[in-house]
């Protein structure tokens, strides 16, 4: 006991210190300074009163069966296992907090410098320098198809122990933000090294956890790192297990079998509320269903009409019929989880006001038959859906009757692969669904969907206003950066660029007796260091 | 023997090759792109030139022929190729599974068995009794029900209303019995249907009114001379029933979390997992010309008769 106590009040102070040093260098740090020091967002963990360690088990029914732990091949199990920390790490609102970085400061358009910050230490207790930083970064690059992507990167620099020097390949990057992302996780590449293959299984990296035992695809059971940084992690072990069927991870809690069910259907949400045993906690997702317009095609590019399309839709039967309640109607193209935008209503279910704008733009049915014409040709609209998000074949479904009440009548097409379908430019309108934000970073949702040479921009949106407010923001700094993407989500809901529909919620069932679980937006840190179990 | 058994020795490359040749195709003509799947399943929205990157790292940029060729000389050396996913050799991954999905097999094939083989047979003896009434209610409401709705409705009773057994997942013998009763239950159902109909027609032929006419008991009777008659047709069901087994159940190991086979192969179809597909499909080709062996090999057990290589006669 008294070496757990001891250590714990060491491990307080190193922490402190890590704390005061990194407010050292925040201050010091002229130009853009990303996140202040060991913020309230990071994972500062916990001992349990009276400096005994809990011994409790955590049993997690995931939604992913658990894949590589080397995160240059795929950063996610082992950044939703608490095995792997990255330079910084996404807070609740999304700014990136530094983590194994002590801050960063950017030194003009293209150089950022990072502080480590000291005190870190692998889970093998060698410790974490500028230079064992550097080794992992370039690892991921050699490594990674998506730090390659994300981390477009000219030169990294050591400049001291402790400093890193990065240059950029493209003006103000979000370095920051992206230095969230899990392919960038700091691993001990000394380890990778000697470990060879072995490393996938028994990586050596710096969370708060270290693996016991890890079977792709089936499980990972981890256990406290005793030698963490931070302060030690508040559970023994946790196991988690991939029942990607969510009716097993439901029935799985309700037996007794796991203390909490990752992301839940919100059908089941009522079953588990119901008990007393349980809780059911929700966070707003990043997502927003959506529905392309193709404008490429004659009668969608008037905005009246895609103005009529946006009216016609009732987001509140979406959200009840397709997804039990489990969704917020969207407004622009960001959930709030994402980025915070005033000032954007929106467009409400107003049959009347989307039949004026049809007829503004010409349309009438003059033949009767129900459907609306211009110069003779009736307004069809094929609609692709897909069915890898249950809901979405559904919500064709109900926008296809709500079109029928404006005169638009819409035949639906299910395709396997939308992605090739949207490509084919053959469609009119398509049910989709997009995670908005990437590497911490909202802006390349508008560069790839939304700008006109966007390379994933299939509806082939083709705004000049919209172009150039993405294009300053790219290039602009901080604050500056979000309230041009702000601006942007406005013109692209005002000029239609997609019909937005719903923010998805994610949902967790939870026992009672699971403590300092709050789900983030992200849910790839459904779980950190806070989460603890009481041993009732 | 022995040339029979040489003879389906030299068919199994030929029908490996076949089937790989055809999932080859048919992974081919299925929409979906393995490099962007596999992005997407790393939670991002996949640029074109990440996709395409990824594409010339797993070698897929080459025409399919080509990368056919390439990944049968592999197999011929004896590699099954690497997981586009975990980036693990595929042999390695496939042979971690099978001790699960053999468990669950061999676990799932005797409760049907311990089902099947007595409600079959007394049945068959008392035919239009009540007992053969409510043996044969059971296996409709069997053959009917799908497994998985089987599968959650004994989570429900036994996992979450009784408590008596763990819900899902794997690691001890507790685990086992409701995926295995999930499973077996299905192939019970449709083993007693067939046991009673064969032996029913056995009990009417003329050497059954000799056996009972030299005195025989009913119960010798039926155990020495009918059953081993009736069970031909049987046996080649219970073969082609464990050849489903083996390959894994996908839907009920993916209910019950189950570390199989089955899941695997679930998991690698979605995410276009072309390697772990070709070497899941020669896995379960493989074990279905084996038990096809087998059965042959029962049915000369069961009826000396019958002789390898004219087994046509066989029913």
């Amino acid at each position: 006991m008294d070496d757990v106590s001891t250590w714990g009040r060491r491990r307080l102070f190193e922490s402190a210190l890590a704390i005061g040093s990194g407010a050292v260098l925040a201050a010091c740090a002229p130009g853009q300074q990303t996140g202040e020091t060991g913020g309230t967002d990071r994972p500062a963990g916990g001992q349990a009163a009276g400096g005994q360690l809990s011994q409790a088990t955590l049993r997690v029914g995931a939604t992913f069966n658990p894949g590589t732990l080397d995160t240059a091949v795929d950063g996610n199990t082992a950044l939703r296992v608490g095995l792997a920390e990255q330079l910084f790490r996404q807070g609740r609102d999304l700014k990136p907090v530094p983590q194994i970085a002590s801050g960063g400061k950017q030194l003009d358009e293209r150089t950022w410098e990072i502080g480590i910050r000291s005190g870190v230490k692998f889970s093998d207790g060698t410790p974490v320098d500028a230079a064992a930083v550097k080794a992992s970064l370039e690892r991921a690059l050699d490594k990674s198809a998506q730090a390659k992507t994300l981390l477009r990167l000219d030169d990294i620099r050591l400049k001291d122990a402790t400093t890193l020097q990065v240059v950029t390949q493209a003006p103000n990057l979000p370095l920051t933000a992206i230095l969230t992302d899990s392919s960038t996780s700091i691993v001990s590449v000394k380890a990778a090294e000697q470990l060879g293959e072995a490393f996938a299984n028994r990586p050596v990296m710096t969370g708060p956890y270290i693996v016991e035992r890890h079977v792709t695809g089936q499980e990972t059971v981890v256990v406290r790192n005793p030698s963490y940084w931070g302060s030690p992690g508040k559970l023994a072990r946790m196991v988690f297990t991939g029942m990607t069927d969510n009716n097993s991870r439901v029935l799985a809690l309700q037996a007794g079998d796991i203390d909490l069910a990752q992301t839940i259907a919100a059908a089941s949400v009522p079953v588990i509320q119901a008990d007393p045993r349980f809780l059911v906690k929700e966070a707003t997702s990043l997502r927003v269903h959506k529905v392309f317009v193709n404008h490429a095609r004659e009668a969608w590019q008037d905005v009246r009409v895609r103005q009529a399309l946006a009216h016609a839709i009732d987001r509140e039967a979406l959200v009840k019929a397709g997804m039990s309640g489990g969704a917020n109607a969207a407004t622009g193209a960001l959930p709030p989880s994402a980025l915070a935008c005033s000032g954007i209503s929106g467009f409400a279910y107003d049959v009347a006001k989307a039949r004026q704008l049809l007829a503004g733009a010409g349309y009438r049915d003059a033949d009767g038959d129900g459907v609306v014409e211009k110069d003779g040709r009736p307004l069809l609209a094929t609609m692709l859906t897909f069915k890898t998000r249950p809901e979405l074949p559904v919500f064709a479904e109900i926008i296809q009757a709500q079109l029928r009440a404006i005169g638009i009548r819409a035949s639906i097409r299910v395709v396997d692969d939308i992605t090739a379908a949207l490509n084919t430019g053959d469609w009119d309108i398509a049910t989709s669904s997009t995670q908005t934000v990437q590497g911490g970073d909202p802006l390349a949702f508008f560069q790839n969907y939304m700008h006109s040479r966007g390379r994933l921009n299939s509806g082939k949106v083709a705004s000049t206003r919209l172009d150039q407010v993405v294009d300053q923001a790219a290039t602009a700094p901080g604050d500056r950066r979000a309230q041009l993407i702000c601006d942007a989500s406005k013109i692209a809901t005002e000029e239609v660029a997609f019909v937005w529909l719903v923010y998805p919620k994610l949902y967790y069932g939870i026992s009672k007796q699971v403590t300092g679980f709050e789900p983030h937006p992200n849910d790839f840190y459904f779980m950190d260091a806070m989460i603890g179990k009481s041993e009732k | 023997m022995l040339t029979y058994f040489l003879q389906r020795l030299i068919s199994l490359p030929i029908v490996l090759l076949g089937v790989s040749v055809v999932t080859f195709a048919l992974m081919g003509l299925a929409p979906g792109d393995p490099a962007e799947a596999l992005l997407r399943s790393q939670g991002g929205e996949p640029l074109p030139e990440a996709v395409q990157a990824l594409r010339s790292e797993l070698r897929l940029d080459a025409p399919a022929p080509v990368r056919y060729v390439r990944w049968l000389g592999r197999v011929l050396q004896g590699d099954l190729g690497t997981s586009y996913r975990s980036r693990s050799p595929v042999a390695q991954e496939l042979a971690s599974r099978f001790p699960a999905t053999l468990q669950l097999a061999v676990a799932a094939m005797l409760v049907a068995l311990a089902i099947a083989l007595p409600a079959g047979v007394l049945s068959a003896m008392r035919p239009n009794s009540r007992l053969d009434l409510v043996a044969r209610l059971l296996a409709l409401a069997g053959n009917a029900m799908p497994s998985f709705w089987l599968a959650l409705l004994l989570i429900m009773l036994f996992a979450v209303t009784l408590r008596w057994l763990p819900a899902v997942g794997g690691g001890t013998p507790a685990h086992l019995v409701l995926p295995a009763l999930a499973l077996g239950l299905g192939v019970a159902a449709r083993l007693t249907r067939l046991l009673r109909a064969s032996l029913l027609e056995v009990l009417r032929a003329d050497y059954m009114r000799t056996a009972y006419a030299k005195g025989l008991h009913e119960r010798t009777a039926v155990t020495r001379h009918a059953l081993k008659n009736a069970l031909l047709p049987v046996v080649t069901v219970i073969g082609t029933s464990f050849g489903d087994l083996l390959s894994g159940a996908a839907i009920v190991e993916t209910i019950f979390a189950w570390p199989g086979i089955g899941r695997y192969a679930i998991t690698a179809i979605f995410l276009r997992d072309y390697q772990v597909i070709q070497g899941c499909v020669l896995y379960m080709a493989t074990a279905f010309v084996l038990l096809n062996f087998l059965v042959d090999v029962c049915y000369r057990w069961l009826d000396p008769r019958l002789h390898f290589g004219s087994h046509e006669g066989a029913r």
